[in-house]
């Protein structure tokens, strides 16, 4: 047994490592070959040009039979607009796996030509200096209307990517998916003869009327007025969260936000105070569900037909009311916008604009390659070839993981547009063959539903209600954008973060759930700045004036 | 040993085999694992990648409040579950031991074994819905004229009802042991004393118990090292940030922060310090049944 055991120890010991050195990055800027031509957005390459990359695979590789990862409709599509052809120096699956396979190459030095990294890996290698610089291939090479979907942003996408003035990666970016809108059973304000919701004050009305009067007879006490999430708020763009109605106090929990020049974590401010008062005063009253603490699922509670009232993005009503609907076909969920004011004007917070970043390696032939690349995949094949037909079996056929590079850039406002397509196509005013792949399958449904909403099913009721009356009202919604200032991790928050969550999701629950008083928010601020919070502030602030 | 004798013991080793393979794949290479705790550890870089960072995660485990709530709320429910879980199925096994009729002794048997196949996600289901707003006991509650509570949202109740429903639970296959038990007890003995003119609870004290004394030992024993494993997929589809505070337990933490925070050293930190418990545990009970029972657990 003992030697056993030795011969075990032996063998886990002896696992090799592998150590790299570091190559020394090109220290001259080799220029680019391309002619003039060459360098437009679409110039097609004279000679095939070859470029390696680090491919991000999907988890469930889902690709048509007899293509690859390196030959398939995408890449067919690529090597026929600009003559280019991808090799993967490395293929794995999204997430762990790719990032481990990135930092190996960061290690060792042998970068493939072009490969998407994270915010700590793009500053890594700006700093290591082994990267190129985008600059001036972004200026000649990417097209209009990817500059103008990046300038959507306001900077804000772009700038992640700057390092001293050098734009060094080009971002896929994150679109808009605020205001998140307060949705109500219509049917049961009908019931009640209820006005449509303005401002703060009418909802807390509506939820009073509906636990008193139970519009949808789910018997005595047991219908739940707002149902909301165990997290209170502060998940961007997500279903059940309280923001709304944070946002009418200027309060934006679990945001890094600007107060009076300082940076503070939106958690602990006393408008998030008087935001918590509030929900709590509700709990009180019961116009929250009473056993939010402990549920399990809201959704099943809301498809159930037990809740009178949520707040969720625009496609809520796809999921969860798409079964709700199922259910109960009389179920009428309709989004409301509602401030302080009732101006119809709404408060919210932005998210990261920048979710990843693709880079060129430094001494890369064909720095070009990347804008080009980008405005093919994100500008002329979803405009001038949305009917290329290898590329629509691929998506018709529900298969995956084809673009060598997954860069996805996106205008902020890409709903808004969405809602405007196909408004546009339903008035007829545009052609349905030119609207996108998804919106073809959703003009579908609305138009089925227009012909008899009574008659409806679930699905074009879904397609209706989330692109025609959630979209529009996100189109037209005037949002007063607070844009947070850090999305990233510093140093002490990787040892200490999680455990300030903890206390944050505790110490919101109870109070609103009335198990401490309002005033233990301020123990809750003094415990959180101890356990490690004033340092993560600090060390916010100094990346913030690092940038 | 002899030599002739060790030869014969080769197919009985390869009995075993399956069972070491077992330990020594999921219990002694994970242990390896263990120098995360004294790392900075970032998966890309593994474990020989990693920078040492020696004792910082151990100080900051001391540094925060939640460190002692876990490590009370682990032994509280850990040592509520051995006691009660071995206590509830020897009552149950001699009462039931009690009963005349065969056939409502086999059916009571395999009706209260049942529950043991369920998993926790089941009996959860079923335990929030009996603890509920609208559920039987705050229905029964109400009609008594008392306000409704939110038993899983409530700090004086939590522990109680995790402690109680893993005792209801497993108490059914529990007790098919001490049964089996009983029924080894030599029949002479009670004629014996029923002639010499014990009680029927004289001879529950005098000859029952100390008749099935050695399999109770056993059983605590073998639940003692596993009593603090046992206790994750149940607190965990049972508990919610407001009950943090009784019933967060170490298995509980260390997949919140390690592996939802991500903070993979620190909780190995924390992992470690379920060992220190889980050995502590067991070595006192093997002191307390030497000085009190006179026997060895190992």
């Amino acid at each position: 047994m003992k030697k056993f055991l030795l011969t075990a120890l032996v063998l886990m010991m002896s696992v090799s490592v592998f150590t790299g050195c570091t190559k020394s990055a090109g220290s001259s800027e080799p220029k680019t070959t391309a002619t003039s031509d060459e360098l437009t957005p679409y110039g097609k390459y004279a000679e095939t040009v070859t470029y390696t990359i680090g491919k991000s695979t999907p988890g469930i590789p889902k690709l048509p039979e007899g293509q690859s990862y390196e030959n398939n409709a995408y890449t067919q599509y690529l090597k026929e607009t600009l003559n280019v052809q991808s090799k993967d120096l490395f293929e794995a699956k999204s997430g762990d796996n790719y990032d481990q396979k990135v930092s190996m190459a960061v290690a060792s030095g042998d970068l493939p030509d072009m490969m998407s990294v994270g915010a700590d890996t793009l500053r890594q290698l700006v700093d290591n200096d082994m990267i190129a610089d985008l600059t001036e291939v972004y200026k000649s090479s990417a097209s209009d209307l990817v500059k103008e979907k990046y300038d959507s942003y306001n900077g804000r996408a772009l700038e992640a990517a700057t390092f001293d003035g050098k734009l060094m990666a080009m971002p896929s970016t994150s679109n808009a998916n605020i205001p998140t809108m307060l949705w109500v059973r219509k049917d049961w304000l009908d019931k009640l003869g209820l006005a449509e919701p303005k401002t703060v004050a009418d909802l807390e009305q509506i939820l009073t009327a509906f636990i008193q009067k139970d519009p949808g007879g789910n018997g005595k006490g047991k219908t739940v007025g707002l149902a909301l999430s165990k997290s209170i708020g502060g998940l961007y763009g997500s279903l059940f969260q309280a923001d709304n109605i944070f946002a009418t106090y200027h309060s934006f929990p679990r945001q890094w936000i600007e107060q009076d020049g300082q940076v503070v974590y939106g958690s602990l401010t006393d408008e998030t105070k008087q935001g918590l008062g509030l929900l709590a005063d509700w709990y009180k009253k019961g116009l929250i569900d009473p056993q939010m603490a402990v549920r399990d699922s809201i959704e099943s509670l809301i498809i159930s037909g037990e809740a009178g009232a949520f707040f969720g993005p625009w496609w809520s009503a796809d999921y969860p009311l798409n079964d709700a609907r199922r259910q109960n076909n009389s179920a009428d969920w309709k989004p409301y916008i509602i401030s302080e004011d009732g101006s119809g004007e709404i408060t919210a917070y932005t998210q990261n604009p920048a979710a990843e970043f693709y880079v060129v390696r430094k001494g890369f032939e064909h720095p070009e390659l990347l804008p080009k690349i980008a405005s093919a995949l994100n500008d002329k094949l979803v405009r001038e070839d949305l009917n290329y037909q290898p590329v629509v079996d691929f998506i018709t056929g529900g298969f995956d993981g084809g673009k060598p590079l997954g860069i996805g850039i996106n205008f902020n406002d890409a709903t808004g547009q969405m809602y405007k397509d196909l408004k546009a196509a339903v008035d007829g005013e545009k052609k349905v063959d030119t609207l996108t792949l998804d919106d073809r399958t959703s003009y579908n449904k609305i138009m089925e539903y227009l012909k008899d909403p009574e008659k409806a099913d679930a699905n074009q009721w879904s397609g209706y209600t989330s692109r025609m009356i959630g979209a529009k009202l996100m189109a037209e919604t005037k949002v007063n954008e607070v844009n947070p200032v850090f999305f990233g991790q510093t140093k002490s928050m990787k040892l200490k973060w999680a455990n300030l969550v903890k206390l944050e999701d505790e110490t919101f629950l109870k109070i609103v759930t009335g198990q401490e008083s309002l005033d233990y928010f301020d123990t809750f601020v003094s415990t959180w700045n101890k356990t490690g919070g004033n340092d993560i502030t600090k060390e916010v602030a100094e990346a913030i004036k690092q940038k | 040993m002899k030599r002739k004798n060790k030869a014969g013991q080769l197919e009985y080793h390869l009995m075993m085999s399956p069972g070491i393979i077992f330990l020594i794949v999921f219990s002694f290479v994970p242990m390896f694992g263990i120098l995360m705790a004294f790392q900075d550890y970032v998966p890309a870089k593994g474990i020989f990648g990693s920078a040492w960072v020696g004792l910082d995660n151990f100080k900051y485990m001391l540094e925060i409040p939640d460190s002692m709530k876990i490590l009370r709320n682990t032994v509280v429910i850990a040592l509520g579950k051995i006691i009660f879980g071995t206590i509830v199925p020897i009552i149950f096994a001699l009462l039931l031991n009690e009963i005349r009729l065969k056939w409502a002794k086999k059916s009571i048997q395999t009706i209260v074994y049942l529950p043991n196949f369920l998993s926790w996600a089941v009996v959860a289901a079923v335990v929030i819905n009996i603890f509920d707003y609208h559920g039987p006991v705050n229905q029964f509650l109400q009609f008594m004229g008392k306000d409704p509570t939110l038993f899983l949202a409530s700090n004086n109740w939590f522990r109680q009802i995790i402690i109680g429903t893993d005792v209801w639970k497993g108490f059914g296959y529990g007790a098919i042991v001490y049964l089996a038990a009983l029924t080894g007890i030599d029949p002479g003995l009670y004629e014996a004393s029923s002639i010499d003119g014990a009680s029927r609870f004289k001879q529950l004290i005098h000859i029952t118990l100390p008749g099935i004394l050695p399999t109770i030992m056993l059983i605590s024993a073998l639940n003692l090292g596993n009593i603090l494993n046992a206790g994750f997929d149940q607190i965990f589809a049972l508990y919610n940030p407001i009950v943090y505070e009784t019933g967060d337990v170490i298995d509980t933490y260390v997949y919140r922060v390690g592996l939802l925070g991500q903070q993979y050293s620190f909780a190995t930190a924390v992992g470690l310090l379920k060992s220190v418990v889980s050995l502590t545990l067991l070595l006192s009970a093997n002191q307390l049944s030497i000085k009190l029972v006179k026997m060895r657990i190992f």
